[in-house]
């Protein structure tokens, strides 16, 4: 199951330098999954939901277990008790103080931190990307059942997306930075338009042209309005097919932090 | 670059606010309203690119690279203008969705009619 879920550059790079963690993670893998035979290959892949985040040699993976509706957090440290106290420091009771991503870590380094510059792990920057969209396309999904005339749903991560219903038309508010604040060192680029564009047709699902139209009002340039006939998006569906895509090695355009 | 003098009329307030951006940023009047001019362009980009009939690539650049989109816009626009268009507003905006989500709507009654 693990090997499902570790992403590649962790597979590859990470887990061989960390010598005794294999036996604790056949220990987890025993009480999580008493059918596993134990002989799971290490076969690393990439999903939109899933994190890499680092800890002086310590890694982890957090990823979105659907089937039972909870959010796994697996820690492996090459010390006794690291994994555990590690996982208690990033996981905040507060959302506002937690640390999963991309908080620092004191023993950052350049080389090997989650938050290193964009287009230093295009890998990472693409999954960054598609965390972004396929956060708003849950948010969308879930939440569009809510909605009445005159009020505005936000979901705000590292972007900000705003839902309203105006009448019989819909209006998708997309901000145009992507932030993500630390303590250390903040991270944060502009979307181009391409990116604005391709997320907002990526959330609904590939409007017919004629049914979509981008507006920027006046003095709002941080932001932009997409009015749009409303469709039946189905975010589970998206992201099987992006997941697919990206297990392919073709993400698409707008998906491709390299062009940024 | 070549730079010409232009004679604008515009509004008090925002003649002695260019004259105080300019010396606060350190720039001339018209370094200021180039850039300004080309922000104003890449935040409106998007809402402009339909009417335009520009491409998604052709607009796809970053904020730092501004500047690129004025020539493209250029010629885009002037065959626009020729054309007859503008930069639609919002109502005009909802307009044209509730006019072509109706006719599409009536497409597909008549066709529901049509016998097999």
């Amino acid at each position: 199951m693990i090997a499902r879920w570790l992403t590649q550059r962790c597979r590859d790079v990470d887990v061989p330098r960390a010598v005794r963690v294999r036996p604790g993670l056949a220990r987890l893998l025993e009480e999580q999954y008493p059918r596993s035979p134990l002989t799971d290959a290490w076969a690393g892949r990439t999903r939109a939901d899933t994190w890499t985040w680092h800890h002086g040699n310590g890694r982890g993976v957090v990823w979105r277990d659907r089937d039972r509706d909870v959010l796994w957090l697996l820690c492996f440290a090459d010390e006794h008790d690291g994994g555990y106290d590690l996982g208690h420091a990033l996981v905040g009771v507060d959302p506002a103080r937690d640390r999963l991503y991309p908080k620092l870590d004191p023993t950052y380094t350049a080389v090997g931190g989650p938050t290193a510059a964009w287009e230093e792990f295009v890998d990472e920057d693409a999954l960054e990307w598609l965390r972004f969209i396929h956060g708003a396309a849950e948010f969308f999904d879930d939440r569009q059942g809510d909605l009445s005339v005159g009020e505005t749903l936000e979901w705000r991560a590292a972007g900000v997306i705003r839902l309203a219903l105006e009448d019989d038309l819909m209006k998708l508010t997309i901000g145009t930075r992507l932030v993500y604040a630390d303590e250390a060192t903040d991270r944060d680029r502009y979307l181009k338009p391409g990116e604005i564009e391709d997320a907002f047709l990526q959330l609904v699902g590939d409007l017919d042209d004629d049914f979509w139209e981008a507006h920027v009002p006046p003095y709002a340039h941080g932001y932009v309005n997409y009015l749009f006939v409303p469709p039946r998006p189905d975010a589970g569906a998206w992201l099987d097919a992006r997941i697919a895509e990206i297990v392919a090695a073709k993400p698409r355009r707008g998906s491709d932090p390299s062009r940024v | 670059m070549a730079r010409t003098t232009k004679s604008i009329r515009f509004a008090e307030e925002h003649q002695e606010l260019l004259k105080l951006l300019a010396a606060f940023e350190g720039l001339s009047e018209g370094e200021l309203v180039e850039r300004a001019l080309e922000s104003f362009v890449h935040g409106r980009m998007l809402a402009y690119r339909k009417t335009l009939g520009l491409s998604r690539d052709d607009v796809d650049v970053r904020i730092e690279d501004a500047g690129e989109l004025v020539a493209r816009l250029r010629d885009a626009m002037v065959r626009a203008i020729a054309e007859g268009a503008h930069a639609p507003t919002e109502d005009e905006i909802r307009a044209g969705l509730r006019e072509r989500a109706a006719a599409r709507r009536e497409q597909a009654v008549a066709e529901a009619a049509v016998p097999a």
